[in-house]
């Protein structure tokens, strides 16, 4: 099959089972159908990567030359009236206002005949970004689906009376895969605008799946700060329109933009920053943790926030070097460093993900937004290397979330004991996050050679900001890697936990974890056939060497990290030590760490201050990065209109 | 502060967990019969219960839960089981259902007292 068919496979098909799957009420058949369908696509995803082989970029419409035509607007109405509708029927007000005004846009510019033709023969645009996410979305969007048939039966088990639509959920992943492959393969913006309003309902859908107070309030928050972003969107197209060329996304981003283009590069850029998630809009991925972890998972690793970084990463070389480039490199990084400081003080591991989530994006879209083919590799990288190990992750909190009830850090100490296997995956995921030779260490490493590269005062800055945020998510990622490392004798019965997590749970969790090793493994040829070409093609830039690793250097500290989980189990099979509750003085209330105060009051003692308790205040510091992002972020909309 | 019934006729799960409810400044309250239970609740209607599913070797636990539900729909219900391997295969594809059981939490034991203990602080209505 051509590269054009297999595309618009990968988009169909998803879509396809999405709509098969809601019909479907019968459990066995509903599994059936989602282990069949993931395989399927991420079947096709790997023939559409091999059918484009190792070209730098093709254009191409749909097959057999059919033009969008009004299907586009069909399917803006069809959203904006399901938005509208389900609003009103929570009395939600914003999200209504938000989509109508977007629609109203888009019927202005089709009824004004202010839209121009698209050249039929360049709605699509595959290159090796387009590779990159392809392969992340087909392949840990499968596993994620498939995990979730082991979850959510654990999940229904432990909260009976949670009234939550399986049938509607499982449906709901595979159309937020379709959306996602159908924007990072779009390269006439209003289509990749519908694919884009697809996954933010898609999220708002599956954030308030429990359909408790608590998380259709998050579910709203997060539609209504996509839609936000969604206008500005809508806002840049109607910018667009009248330039030549103006809505063909690759001679858009061909080069440093024009003062003319700026602005509507601005308002992509503000769409993009919400999408990910980067303060002053970090809340909406926060409150999104209270929804299944499948769902977190999706979100995090494959789709939505991946999103935004997309686009982000394809306005890079137009963003090069303007005041809007370097405006939103500091969204980024300020986001980076906030989240971060945030994150050292939450005990709720969840949350804790989360926050290094949002900090990790916002490295990849500081890297965007200065804009040089060293950071553009550095984004892309850490795209990659960030969806594979926080998928996992997320995946694997899920599985012990539904076995110790439990997501609060502070119960996780000797999970190794308790939970060996999982434990290792668990460890697997953390080293992912931030010990060497996986990727994303790597990225940051690069990161800081190409700031140092950056002139004048800006550099020196984000050089600073890189140092002190990276330290921090090396304090909580060791924290939580302790935690589970430490051992303690377990009762049989208490191990028999473990047999508790399905067959789906081992075999999905087991191949994101083989993933991230050899991904780690060959992280030399990721960066020399994919992510170098990328980097250099995107900015038309003369070529260089962006990794240089030794093999065996890279054995030697792959090899090092496997040893970990066994040198810890070796010390537990070998107890030479006694086990001692801890001694305070004073009258102890009882066994669980509680002692009597004065005055009759009780008191919970910490013989410890892994969060940073009375040093760093992470609510304060939340909000002190929505504040100072939200400032950049109206710079840079201003800096976008106003300066050029 | 709550007052919480616990259902378990093992005396080791009540003793423990008796402690670590009591630490929170609730009181509590045990039986280990689905007679006590129900009558205990008609007379002082509790704030929370905690019940085991197997009850006299039966799972006496799960028509109780069904019963108080019945008549007390608003009261909180937390079954720490051990049920799970002497479920039959009916009981099983039952419980795929939602709502097969109407309570709020099923969990099964070995369950940390730091995490029942948090559990029953969220079910818990907000404290006047």
């Amino acid at each position: 099959m051509s590269l054009p068919s297999l595309v618009a496979a990968l988009v169909a098909l998803p879509a396809v089972v999405g709509a098969i799957l809601i019909l479907i009420t019968r459990t066995p058949l509903r599994n059936a159908l989602v282990v069949i369908g993931g395989v399927a696509i991420a079947i096709l995803a790997v023939a559409t990567v091999i059918s484009f082989g190792n070209t730098s970029g093709v254009f191409f419409g749909l097959p057999g030359g059919l033009a969008p035509g009004k299907a586009l607007i069909a399917v803006e109405i069809a959203l904006t009236i399901f938005v509208v509708v389900i609003s009103l029927m929570n009395r939600r007000f914003l999200a209504p206002l938000l989509a109508v005004a977007q629609l109203g846009i888009s019927l202005y510019l089709e009824i004004a005949g202010k839209m121009p033709e698209p050249d039929p023969s360049r709605l699509f645009w595959f290159d090796r970004l387009s590779l990159v996410m392809v392969l992340v979305v087909g392949l840990i969007g499968p596993l994620i689906c498939i995990n979730a048939i082991g979850y959510m039966r654990a999940y229904h088990r432990a909260s009976p009376m949670i009234v939550g639509r399986r049938t509607v959920f499982f449906s709901l992943l595979f159309v937020f895969l379709a959306g996602m492959f159908g924007l990072v393969v779009s390269n006439y913006l209003p289509m990749m605008l519908v694919f884009w309003e697809i996954t933010t309902i898609c999220s708002f859908l599956l954030i308030g799946y429990t359909r408790t107070d608590e998380t259709i309030g998050y579910a709203f928050r997060a539609l209504n700060m996509n839609l936000l972003g969604g206008l500005g969107f809508g806002l840049a197209i109607v910018l667009l329109s009248n330039q030549p060329n103006g809505l063909d996304l690759a001679k858009l981003t061909a080069g440093p933009a024009s003062a003319a283009l700026l602005p509507a590069i601005a308002l992509l850029a503000f769409a993009g920053i919400t999408k990910s998630a980067q303060m002053p809009f970090s809340s909406w991925l926060i409150g999104a943790m209270y929804a299944p972890s499948p769902t977190s998972a999706l979100l995090h690793s494959s789709t939505m926030v991946k999103a935004g970084v997309f686009l982000l990463l394809r306005l890079s070389p137009a963003m090069s070097g303007s005041t809007v480039g370097y405006l939103v490199a500091f969204v980024g990084m300020l986001t980076f460093l906030f989240a971060s400081l945030t994150a050292v003080t939450e005990q709720n591991t969840k949350k804790v993900l989360a926050y290094s989530t949002i900090g990790s994006l916002g490295l990849i879209v500081g890297c965007a937004g200065i804009g040089t083919p060293e950071l553009a590799w550095v984004g892309v990288m850490i795209i990659i290397f960030h969806a594979l190990a926080k998928g996992l992750l997320f995946l694997v909190i899920g599985t012990i979330e539904n076995r110790l009830y439990t997501k609060n850090m502070e119960n996780f100490d000797a999970l190794l004991s308790l939970m060996p296997r999982v434990s290792i995956l668990f460890m697997i995921g953390i080293a992912g996050m931030f010990i060497a030779p996986f990727g994303v260490v790597i990225a940051k490493w690069t990161a800081i050679r190409a700031f140092l590269e950056v002139p004048g005062a800006a550099g020196a800055a984000l050089i600073l900001i890189m140092a002190f945020g990276s330290s921090l998510t090396i304090f909580y990622w060791g924290k939580l890697l302790i935690k589970v490392l430490s051992a303690r004798r377990q009762t049989d019965y208490e191990r028999s936990i473990e047999s508790r997590v399905s067959r789906y749970e081992w075999i999905t969790e087991g191949a994101m974890a083989v993933g991230v090793l050899l991904a780690a493994g060959g992280v030399g040829v990721i960066s020399d056939q994919v992510v170098g070409p990328y980097a250099l093609s995107a900015f038309s830039a003369t070529p260089r060497v962006f990794l240089a690793l030794d093999p065996v250097m890279l054995i030697v500290m792959l090899s090092t990290v496997l040893l970990l989980p066994f040198v810890a189990l070796f010390s537990w099979l070998r107890p030479t030590y006694d086990h001692a509750d801890f001694y305070a003085s004073g009258r102890s209330a009882n066994v669980g760490h509680v002692m009597g105060a004065a005055l009759g009051g009780i008191k919970k003692v910490t013989l410890r201050n892994y969060y940073l308790d009375g040093v760093i205040d992470g609510a304060l510091m939340f909000r002190a990065g929505t504040v100072a992002c939200g400032a950049v972020l109206v710079a840079m909309v201003t800096a976008g209109m106003v300066v050029r | 502060m709550a007052h919480i019934l616990l259902v378990d006729d093992d005396p080791i799960a009540v003793a423990t967990n008796t402690e670590a409810i009591e630490t929170l400044g609730h009181s509590v309250t045990s039986t280990s019969t689905t007679a006590e239970a129900i009558k205990f609740v008609r007379t002082d209607t509790p704030d929370l219960v905690v019940m085991e599913a197997v009850l006299g070797g039966k799972f006496g636990g799960l028509d109780l839960a069904r019963a108080i539900a019945a008549d007390y729909p608003d009261l909180p219900l937390i079954m720490l089981t051990q049920a799970d391997q002497r479920l039959t295969n009916h009981e099983l594809a039952n419980e795929d259902r939602e709502g097969w059981i109407p309570v709020r939490r099923y969990l099964e034991k070995p369950v940390l007292t730091d995490v029942l203990v948090d559990e029953i602080d969220h079910l818990l209505p907000e404290a006047e």
